[in-house]
């Protein structure tokens, strides 16, 4: 084998211009693929997910910055999220900031209001008024069974109930949000205010990120004006529909348009290493046969297009993933998984030119006049 | 030339006119945002981005009204886009008044002039919804509505949901648009300087090198370089595969140029077809996604002529390259 990687470097060192430049335009299109991808795919489960909780015709708020310096939470506030979220079921709302004191490094997801039934969590063992606790499919720190303990001013001990499967999210305006590494706590707003008792980022917290669902111009109205009264936030509402449509809809058509070009990009190069790379066994074939009259096998000229295509792929391959990698914040030693699309990229380059040389009569062009 | 190859060489124009139709558009897309004034405004519109940098004396409400008897003695229309969902006007010479509204009427000079609070909402927006007995709610604030502007209105962003007087604005940061680079113009800033705002002048219009340069046009353009090499190397591969051919027409009296027509009449079918095809399903993929960008379709016989010319090109480039040529011409 060692001889067949000498003799491919031999090929790569005859035409090095010819390597990098096929390296170069692999590096490209891979790279700007792979991204295009990764936004398309994040595109596309937010807006199935947005479509998904179309039929509850979401609506949130955005608070005038302006207004920030006045904000307060009165108790007429409280009672109004009450009355919203926990009695009417109108709405829902989420707390991501807090922690809990003995797993600081989990994240926390508290849902408030009808957060179960428009995110299709399960719900089935929620009896008492009690916090519900699931735990994200991913989450290594806790198993079902395990206690918690929950809230500040007072608090409560709590047992994990079940596991949520795997890919359990929510749709925030920001974007779609995994719960796959959470915890998540499902309550009521008056549990959350009981047990988290005058803390204002909270509460702030639970106004700005409620969402109703289907609400009518006039709840609209009497919610904004409420809220403006009760804390001093001007909250104007933006349908999430539409929000989805104009921020992700956008986007998904825009990396969809890089995709579309930079695959194109990539067959071409696909097609463009293939051809190299039949010249270059059409160019090698007396040295070939020569190697077949000195005891080599076929397996042997196999190989040896093998290696080259290894050499030039894997390079692009492996700089791209290791950008990727840091760029999203994924653990080097995952790039492991980038070698079984790498060896069938090899197998797919290398099928065509290996056919053609199993066809061929190689011995034949020692007899060529050429 | 062979059916086979024929439909070969359909089937990478296909491709090969996607990829064009992916180029042509971006340049036209970015072109058209780049060489065109928001909402309507005219040429020599000043655009002005304002942020709060410093303390000041004054309040919001004191500045605007400042600001406003500024504007009352010019000629100067304002559009100011602020950072929320709303977009301020001051319009009394009627600047807008001539667009379509869905519902109702356009803002009177009047009302330009006083603190009175009165909107514009978008057609469907959360703000229409709540509109009821000619009054809607923006900023927790109840608001009467004038009228009610859709997509065709110049003032239609996909972002903001209202539009409202600049007399009765809560908030100084933001884009300014002032339609002509007036004295009126100059003293709002050095006001707002003066209030502790930070006032950057940015161009209404971009130049066509600024537009063109980013990372995507760039990465786009290194993309199509590699396809016409590829497509080149692909139609040599091809091309060379009719050696016996060309050099029995040529020991019988044609000539290389006669070879070359006939090669690129036969071509040219299949380059058309492949080329129209290709433009067809990328403009229906994407139909919906240029409709926000451009309603210009310039792009597309742009497209379809520029992707058949650079396919013909890469043929006789192919057909003048091959080995063949020279020592073994004409020899069977």
């Amino acid at each position: 084998m060692m001889t067949q990687l000498a003799f491919a470097l031999k090929d790569i060192w005859r035409k090095p211009i010819v390597f990098v430049f096929f390296a170069i335009q692999l590096t490209v299109p891979i790279f700007f693929c792979c991204l295009s991808l990764i936004q398309v795919v994040d595109s596309v489960q937010y807006i199935r997910h947005v479509n998904q909780v179309s039929d509850y015709k979401v609506v949130f708020f955005s608070p005038q910055i302006g207004t920030m310096r006045q904000w307060r939470i009165s108790q007429g506030a409280k009672e109004l999220l009450v009355a919203t979220l926990d009695e009417a079921r109108r709405g829902y709302s989420v707390v991501e900031t807090v922690k809990l004191r003995d797993y600081p490094n989990l994240n926390i997801v508290i849902g408030l209001g009808a957060f179960v039934e428009v995110f299709q969590l399960r719900n089935d063992s929620k009896e008492s008024s009690k916090p519900l606790v699931l735990i994200g499919h991913d989450v290594d720190a806790l198993q079902v069974g395990s206690t918690v303990e929950f809230g500040r001013r007072n608090t409560t001990d709590l047992t994990v109930s079940s596991r949520l499967p795997q890919g359990a999210s929510y749709v925030m305006p920001g974007g779609l949000k995994s719960l796959d590494k959470s915890l998540i706590i499902l309550t009521e707003a008056e549990s959350m205010m009981d047990y988290f008792f005058n803390d204002w980022e909270y509460g702030v917290q639970i106004v700005t990120n409620t969402c109703l669902i289907s609400p009518t111009g006039t709840e609209m109205s009497e919610f904004v004006t409420r809220m403006r009264n009760e804390t001093g936030m001007a909250l104007n509402p933006i349908d999430l529909g539409a929000y989805a449509e104009q921020h992700y809809q956008g986007n998904f058509y825009g990396v969809l348009y890089l995709l579309v070009f930079f695959g194109i990009t990539m067959v071409y190069v696909v097609v463009g290493i293939v051809t190299n790379t039949i010249q270059l066994l059409d160019s090698r074939m007396t040295e070939y046969a020569i190697h077949l009259l000195s005891g080599a096998r076929m397996w042997h000229l196999c190989s040896r297009i093998v290696i080259y295509l290894l050499l030039l792929v894997s390079l692009p391959i492996l700089a791209v993933s290791w950008l990727l990698f840091l760029m999203f914040r994924i653990p080097l030693p995952r790039l492991i998984g980038v070698v079984p699309p790498l060896v069938l990229f090899v197998i797919l380059l290398a099928s065509f030119p290996l056919v053609r040389l199993y066809n061929t009569d190689i011995v034949s062009h020692l007899r060529s006049d050429d | 030339m062979k059916n086979k190859h024929s439909g070969i060489i359909a089937l990478m124009n296909v491709f090969f006119a996607c990829a064009m139709a992916v180029f042509v558009s971006y340049i036209v897309i970015q072109l058209g945002q780049a060489l065109t004034v928001p909402f309507g405004l005219p040429e020599e519109t000043v655009v002005v981005r304002v942020l709060k940098s410093g303390p000041g004396s004054g309040d919001i409400e004191s500045i605007s009204n400042e600001m406003i008897d500024l504007l009352k003695n010019s000629d100067t229309t304002l559009v100011y886009l602020d950072n929320d969902y709303g977009i301020g006007v001051y319009d009394p010479t009627g600047y807008y008044a001539s667009d379509p509204l869905v519902l109702g009427d356009y803002f009177a000079a009047g009302d330009f002039g006083q603190r009175i609070a009165s909107v514009l909402v978008k057609l469907d927006s959360p703000m229409h919804r709540m509109l009821t007995h000619g009054s809607t709610i923006v900023n927790g604030a109840i608001v009467s509505v004038k009228g009610v502007y859709g997509k065709g209105h110049a003032l239609y962003t996909r972002g903001q949901s209202y539009v409202y007087s600049f007399s009765s604005t809560t908030s100084l940061q933001g884009t300014y648009y002032f339609c002509n680079n007036s004295a009126a113009a100059l003293e709002i800033l050095a006001l707002l300087n003066k209030n502790g705002y930070t006032c950057s002048v940015i161009p209404s219009k971009q130049s066509v090198g600024s537009a063109l340069r980013d990372v995507y046009f760039v990465s786009i353009t290194a993309g199509l370089i590699f396809i016409y090499f590829n497509c080149f190397l692909a139609y040599y591969v091809l091309l060379s595969r009719y050696e016996t051919f060309f050099s029995i027409h040529l020991r019988f009296g044609a000539t290389k140029m006669t070879l070359l027509a006939r090669l690129v009449a036969a071509a040219l079918p299949a380059v058309s077809i492949g080329s129209l095809l290709g433009v067809t399903v990328f403009t229906s993929i994407f139909r919906s996604f240029f409709d926000g960008l451009t309603s210009s379709l310039v792009w597309i016989p742009i497209t379809i002529a520029t992707g058949i010319a650079s396919s013909t090109l890469l043929i006789v480039i192919a057909f003048f390259t091959q080995r063949f040529w020279g020592a073994k011409v004409g020899q069977l």
